[in-house]
């Protein structure tokens, strides 16, 4: 990326990440209250996460299954995530320091099931079609659901927990307790773009098709193992912290395309600075726009549907 | 040099190739001909190493395949597949120089040499002006050319090309041919070409091999292996063969 645009991208998130701490109902933060900057600054900080972490595993995702339709919470792997850390809560393992280990390894393994079984259900020599693609994330999606209102039919105090799991949400309060889990989720996350950022010119040669990236010298397997480890890891990471947030993924790359093409060693950085700026701008929208809080998972679905019936309604006219 | 000893490869229970021997000389182009199903498209995937459940071996220039990582492969053999359907709206210019990869480093951005490389493989394939169109708007035989020009960015001393002329007009499909031979005798590269058609194969290829059911039944020259009796045993139907008026080459008539 030249130096310029590189400078536009630290420029945008920063600036998200001061409006972000800036605005809320409590109004701007006056100078007799530190403890307002510190919550806003883990909420910003979450909401970075997410959003550039969701929208990197998606831009990385449709490039590894050569589908634009390809995104965490379409293939499910959120929504198994979610189920992991459900799981974790409800067996009491979610309080505490072993809270923030036990949550996110739940999470990981299962969104890695959720990854490899859609692949596996619906891949057509290497590459997988839109169309099964979707049927099999509806599939794990609805197995998962069905297996987290399970455990909030036998949930009691847990129940709370396991409602924002479901719908997404940025409200976690931190404490000294559970900001290590954070500080997890933070580290994933940035670990795992970097990682993916650092594949950019391998999945190019994806676009070509899985034999001709071979061809090129691509170690194809090992580079799609490695891609769905890693979006499982950043999942996890932000799922059993902010649940399930749909459709960034989806959205987020589809826009940094149309701004900078489809060069992942552009693309990926791109998002990621689109999707965490985009995350911590309409999260603060959220919470300051209506007398309530509204979960940021119901903004992006609200979103993201439109923006799927649009991309689906795009496909079928120029398959038509 | 390509040389394949005793290659064989089974889909279950199917034997796609069965005991294969051949060799692609240096400096020229081998036409690989044979009905569908053959194994014609096979024998190309195990010389490109992306199919490896074949047994027996194969060697360039003396080295074992088997002794090439997958970058180190990937410049010094290039690869033309049959389907090249393109994810992702990548420029075309974009696809050629992806053929510079295996030649640069971790972190290495495309260089002057890589563009002027990438620019005269477009312009020896007559598709420099199509440089900056996507190349999913491209037309079949023109995305062809793309992945030709591809190819040949690579700069590799070794082509294998399946049905490269199959989405292409008369004048491409010479072109395409023409411009593999050339390089093959100017270069001194190796060339393998899937072709279907027959009269092609005769008139650009300096040796034939004709393939049935995973087995090389007859190779040579194409004077050698174009004759009806051949023909009709293996495609089954009757044709007529006669001296090209121009170049003396054989040509079937169906």
């Amino acid at each position: 990326m030249a130096d310029g645009r590189r400078a536009h991208v630290v420029w945008l998130v920063l600036a998200a990440a001061a409006v972000g701490i800036a605005i809320g109902p409590a109004g701007l933060p006056s100078r007799g209250d530190p403890q307002i900057i510190v919550l806003r600054g883990f909420r910003v900080l979450l909401a970075l996460c997410a959003g550039a972490g969701l929208a990197a595993s998606g831009a990385s995702l449709q490039a590894v299954l050569g589908n634009p339709l390809a995104e965490p919470y379409l293939l499910g792997v959120s929504g198994g995530a979610a189920c992991g850390a459900a799981l974790a809560i409800a067996l009491g393992l979610g309080r505490g320091v072993l809270g923030a280990f036990a949550v996110p390894v739940l999470s990981f393994c299962f969104g890695l099931a959720a990854i490899i079984a859609v692949y596996r259900l619906s891949r057509v020599r290497g590459r997988l079609p839109g169309e099964t693609m979707v049927l099999a994330g509806v599939v794990a999606n609805a197995f998962f659901s069905g297996a987290i209102m399970l455990l909030m039919s036998l949930a009691g105090r847990q129940l709370q927990e396991m409602v924002l799991l479901m719908m997404g949400s940025l409200g976690a309060v931190f404490t000294a307790s559970t900001a290590p889990a954070l500080l997890i989720a933070a580290a994933l996350t940035v670990g795992g773009i970097g990682w993916l950022w650092r594949q950019g010119r391998r999945l190019n040669l994806l676009a070509l098709g899985e034999p001709q990236a071979a061809s090129l010298g691509v170690e194809v397997e090992p580079l799609k193992r490695g891609v769905f480890l890693t979006s499982a890891l950043i999942c996890a990471g932000i799922v059993s912290l902010a649940g399930v947030i749909g459709f960034v993924g989806l959205i987020v790359p589809h826009l940094a395309r149309m701004m900078v093409g489809p060069d992942n060693r552009r693309l990926i950085p791109a998002s990621a600075a689109l999707g965490g700026s985009l995350l911590v701008l309409s999260d603060a929208a959220a919470r300051s726009a209506f007398a309530w809080e509204l979960p940021v998972g119901v903004v992006t679905t609200m979103l993201g549907v439109p923006f799927f019936v649009y991309l689906l309604w795009r496909r079928k006219r120029s398959a038509g | 040099m390509i040389a394949i000893r005793d290659l064989s490869c089974r889909y279950g229970a199917i034997a796609a190739l069965d005991g294969v021997n051949l060799t692609a000389g240096t400096g020229a182009v081998l036409g690989l001909i044979g009905p569908n199903g053959s194994g014609k498209s096979t024998l190309v995937a195990c010389v490109a190493g992306v199919n490896r459940d074949c047994s027996g071996a194969i060697a360039l220039g003396g080295v074992s395949l088997a002794s090439y990582g997958r970058a180190a492969l990937a410049r010094v053999l290039a690869v033309v597949f049959q389907e090249n359907h393109i994810a992702f709206d990548f420029t075309a210019l974009d696809v050629v120089l992806m053929g510079r990869s295996p030649h640069l480093r971790e972190f290495q951005e495309y260089g002057a040499e890589d563009l002027a490389v990438a620019r005269e493989a477009m312009a020896a394939c007559d598709c420099w002006q199509l440089r900056d169109r996507g190349v999913n708007r491209l037309s079949g035989g023109e995305r062809q050319r793309v992945v030709l020009a591809r190819a040949l960015a690579q700069r590799p001393r070794y082509l294998l090309l399946d049905e490269p002329t199959s989405h292409l007009d008369l004048r491409h499909q010479k072109e395409v041919l023409e411009i593999a031979a050339a390089r093959a005798r100017t270069d001194g590269l190796t060339v393998i070409a899937v072709l279907h058609d027959l009269n092609l194969a005769g008139r650009y290829c300096d040796r034939l091999a004709l393939l049935d059911r995973g087995r090389v039944v007859c190779q040579g020259e194409p004077s050698a292996v174009l004759t009806a009796p051949t023909i009709e045993a293996v495609y089954g139907t009757t044709v007529a063969v006669v001296p090209h008026p121009a170049t003396g080459r054989p040509q079937i008539l169906a």
